[in-house]
């Protein structure tokens, strides 16, 4: 990034600025927000059920067994799949995806789960992989988008990363998108910026003397242009929700994942390459399945409304939804009346863009006694499978700072869920 | 409103009992600390060891490191490392009055026995036993755990005393407060032995045995039956009426998840099991197998964790998954820093000075080698520049308090009210902050990061040019323009302002009184917002 006081964005800015014309920046990249169907630039939606959803609670329920706990299931409208009966909503749209009911993988701590389930890879000390969002931002860059191409909405403990990528592709976290208080409308711009941002260019220019290399890779200064491009843009619209109706953001739900779900949709509509929404409070160890009913009225109708408005607005050929969590729960409920961590057979939900839906992958024990599901997906040949289905290719090699080329994915695509 | 004049005598005596206590808050702390003068005490041998190993990897590598820092520089750096912020204006000033050969050591032992140094270095120390996030965790207990840990240290209490605490000690935390690790893990519910072995052989020994809870170890060769063997050194212990105790010895079952089987295991260390002695309890039989001085990784450890502290990147990343100790006939940097610190009873302040002391804390973080990527990622995985890192959130917040204030600030020269508000800032910056911090690698200098810098309140607070402020004061009281400038550089970044940065700035600061104040206002927003600010260096 360029740490050249001429810099051709900040110069632009100065000038805006000063003159109070902010509006003739850039504002909206109009081919992206207007271009419909399979044509659109692509981007992908993770809606991130934090702490490990139980399978038994969400898509793939076992009613009337031993394993099942009171959960009882909902016919969908995909033939013969049923979810979870806490999914009305959710149901009616099931068409428009399809189901993963065989996910293993090898890690059952928090941490290192979600590292494999974010970037598709299980940790490594000598490498911090990318989370699939920045692969996906990385792969598909777009000029004229003035916010970052990765946005993290909600509270995470375990944000996305760009990793070997680079801080760059790193997540915007935004806590409480949708609300009007938000950060987003105060930051204002200072009467003396100009001569503000003219000293940080000596200071910066001095700091930079003698160690270029280190000081390029704080981007600081990249950070700095951007969030100043970002501060004046009139893409900041995107997470506001004041010219939706009072109709549609009741029914993503008074939630902040519901909020979060409807900015992930115009975030989305903007180009947006990467947008995850987080929904927490799944490690369910006791209470599990109160739990999960509270999550479920949470999660059903934002979800709905997601992709009933992403159809409606022929965004969903181009825009694949995913939704899963780092592992699933054990079939056997532990004496706190919970689950606890279980990575060898859990679910997910994922369709859109290039993928087949209506499609059902794998099945559990309904006896919850066999070690391993039928037809397993280890989770790199989901990511594979989404980069597919993003128009990526996931063998594409990147040459990592330790010299060591890598590619986007290991993983095997799933052609039953290409189209 | 017409004031009742039966109240009058309540609340006179109220505003008397707040005063008092307002008053007895900002006494300074009664120091009744050993001192630990440098010069006579410290032997620093172990430095030139670690001078002369990496010297040779240099010299195989043919590398040339980096010229000596300036001494500024490096009180910065100890400043950062040891009381979590950069120094004030006032300290800046007597440490260039103080003539004395070795004053860095001086600063070192002075830094340790600041106040500060609890809250910070103790305080981040603290924070690798028991996850400060941990739900369990309250304020208070953190507090009292951090306390301990840091006026332990500051009275030369043997390291190897205070991890026996942290594995074996019983009773209640406020009386025992080396049990709050045991005592949180407990009240966490399911699993507890399971973390407590996984936090003791992260913290204690350096090694990421819990990779083994699933399955064995990916990279190195632990086996999960070791993990379970290690886990059931915790099947005792309990956590009732508020006190950590144990129970008379009982069977340690494992649940597996994956077989959905339950087995029974015995305690088992996972090496050298011969230094296991019989002790009552089998905690306080993990805790001496632990501690011994036979076993290598307990000190490399902490070595390489204080290392880490002081650069701001540890010897060996990731701090908690170490490879195998090397041959004990050819000791790498961490074995010169284990055994000097068992030939100084585990003090873990001569750790702190035989790593400051070396060649390599001392060196410039600028290289000509730096223009290259290639040649920048040699340079620092042989330690020939100092590297930059990244200021956590509380170092940041803390270095913007200080630099808006002239006197160094410490929480007992404070009257109360004051020294609370200071805190709540902190804790709202930090919290705003966001997560940073939380893993070794994680990047704070994200976008909304840096627009909480450019337009945030903090910015325009600490760089507000008020009466009583340190911006106020330099722009009302500096002689010429030239010395406000330098005092603005010296606050917040600890240096002098360059020859190109004195042509950009002398023009704006020539103005009368009035104009001057806005330009230092100018001026602190800059240096807030700079790289060299915001990172360590």
């Amino acid at each position: 990034m360029s740490m050249l006081p001429g810099s051709n964005r900040r110069e632009m800015l100065r000038w805006a600025t000063g003159l109070g014309l902010s509006f003739v920046l850039p504002g909206l990249d109009l081919r992206a927000a207007e271009q419909r169907g399979a044509a659109r630039p692509r981007s992908l939606i993770t809606l991130w059920l934090s702490g490990g959803p139980s399978q038994l609670e969400t898509w793939d329920p076992h009613p009337t067994t031993i394993i099942g706990g009171p959960t009882r299931a909902l016919s969908t409208t995909i033939p013969g799949v049923e979810i979870a009966s806490g999914f009305p909503l959710l149901a009616e749209q099931l068409h428009h995806l399809s189901v993963i009911r065989s996910m293993v993988s090898k890690e059952g701590d928090h941490d290192r789960a979600t590292y494999l389930v974010k970037t598709g890879f299980r940790p490594d000390p000598t490498l911090r992989h990318p989370s699939v969002g920045a692969i996906v931002a990385h792969a598909l860059p777009l000029d004229h988008l003035d916010i970052p191409p990765v946005i993290s909405l909600g509270y995470d403990n375990r944000p996305s990363r760009g990793g070997y990528l680079g801080g760059k592709f790193d997540a915007l976290l935004v806590r409480e998108p949708g609300l009007s208080n938000h950060d987003m409308n105060n930051w204002l711009i200072h009467p003396r910026l100009q001569r503000r941002l003219s000293n940080l260019d000596v200071v910066a220019e001095a700091f930079s003397r003698g160690r270029k290399v280190v000081v390029d890779r704080t981007i600081h200064s990249a950070n700095i242009d951007a969030a100043l491009t970002m501060m004046s843009s009139e893409q900041l619209k995107a997470f506001q929700l004041d010219d939706e109706t009072d109709a549609r953001k009741a029914a993503y739900g008074d939630s902040n994942f519901g909020r979060g779900c409807l900015v992930a949709r115009r975030l989305v509509e903007q180009g947006v390459r990467a947008v995850e929404v987080i929904l927490q409070n799944f490690d369910t160890h006791d209470r599990n399945f109160e739990g999960h009913e509270k999550l479920a009225a949470t999660l059903d109708p934002a979800f709905a409304s997601l992709m009933q408005d992403l159809h409606e607005r022929d965004l969903l050929k181009s825009t694949v939804v995913l939704c899963l969590g780092e592992f699933g729960r054990t079939p056997k409920i532990n004496g706190a009346d919970g689950r606890d961590h279980w990575p060898h057979g859990f679910s997910c939900l994922v369709g859109g863009g290039g993928l087949r839906s209506g499609v059902r992958i794998g099945a559990t024990d309904p006896a919850g006694e066999k070690e391993s599901p039928e037809d397993p997906v280890p989770v790199p040949d989901l990511y594979a499978t989404v980069l597919k289905g993003l128009g990526i290719d996931p063998t594409r090699e990147v040459n990592t700072s330790i010299g060591r080329p890598i590619r986007y994915s290991d993983g095997t695509p799933l052609d039953r869920l290409l189209l | 409103m017409k004031l009742r004049t039966d109240l009058l005598l309540p609340m006179t005596a109220a505003l008397a009992v707040i005063a008092l206590v307002a008053w007895v808050a900002a006494r300074p702390a009664v120091q009744s600390l050993r001192a630990f003068s440098v010069s006579s005490e410290v032997d620093l041998v172990a430095s030139d060891r670690v001078d002369a190993w990496l010297q040779a990897s240099w010299d195989e590598a043919l590398v040339e490191p980096a010229s000596a820092a300036d001494e500024l520089q490096v009180l910065r750096r100890l400043s950062l490392a040891l009381v979590g912020v950069a120094p004030s204006l006032e300290e800046i000033r007597e440490f260039e009055q103080d003539l004395s050969e070795e004053r860095l050591q001086g600063w070192v032992a002075r830094y340790i026995s600041d106040s500060r140094f609890v809250e910070s270095f103790a305080a981040r120390l603290g924070d690798a036993f028991v996850d400060p996030a941990a739900d369990e965790l309250k304020p208070h207990q953190r507090e009292r755990f951090t306390r301990w840990i840091g006026e332990s240290l500051q009275r030369g209490i043997s390291y190897s005393h205070i991890a026996r605490e942290v594995i074996s000690s019983r009773g209640v935390y406020a009386d025992h407060p080396g049990s709050t690790l045991v005592a949180v893990e407990l009240a966490l519910g399911d699993q507890a032995a399971e973390r407590l072995a996984a936090r003791t052989s992260r913290v204690f020994l350096g090694q990421r045995i819990d990779c083994a809870q699933c399955h064995d170890h990916p990279f190195a060769h632990w086996k999960q039956s070791q993990f379970e063997g290690l886990a059931a050194y915790f099947g005792q212990v309990q956590f009732r009426a508020g006190r950590v105790q144990d129970t008379q010895p009982r069977e340690f079952v494992i649940e597996d998840d994956r077989l959905q089987e339950q087995r029974t295991v015995q305690p088992a260390v996972p090496f050298d099991s011969q230094w296991v002695p019989n002790a009552k309890h089998l905690r306080e039989e993990l805790a001496v197998w632990v501690t011994r001085p036979e076993n290598r990784r307990f000190r490399r450890a902490i070595a390489n964790r204080v290392w880490g502290l002081m650069f701001g990147r540890p010897f060996i990343s990731p701090v908690d998954d170490l490879p195998d100790p090397g041959s004990p006939d050819t000791p790498d940097v961490l074995d010169v820093l284990a055994e000097d610190l068992i030939a100084n009873g585990d003090d873990l302040r001569q750790l702190v000075h035989v790593i400051a002391n070396t060649r390599a804390f001392r060196l410039a973080s600028v290289h000509e080698g730096l223009d290259d990527e290639a040649t920048a990622a040699r340079l620092a995985d042989l330690w020939a520049v100092f590297p930059v890192t990244e200021l956590g959130p509380q170092q940041m917040i803390r270095s913007m308090q200080q630099a808006a204030a002239v006197r160094t600030l410490r929480g007992e020269s404070s009257n109360a009210v004051v020294a609370i508000r200071r805190h709540e800032q902190q804790r709202r910056f930090v919290e705003d902050y966001g997560i940073s911090g939380a893993d070794d690698d994680a990047q704070a200098s994200t976008i909304p990061h840096t627009v909480q810098r450019l337009s945030g309140d903090y910015t325009r607070r600490f760089s507000g040019a008020a009466l009583l402020t340190a911006p106020g004061r330099i722009a009302a009281l500096s002689s010429d323009a030239e010395s406000c400038l330098e005092n603005c550089y010296l606050a917040c970044l600890t240096r002098r302002p360059t020859v190109g940065e004195k042509t950009h700035f002398l023009p704006q600061l020539d103005s009368p009184p009035r104009r001057r104040s806005i330009a230092v206002e100018d001026i602190y927003w800059t240096l807030f917002n700079s790289a060299e600010f915001c990172w360590n260096h």
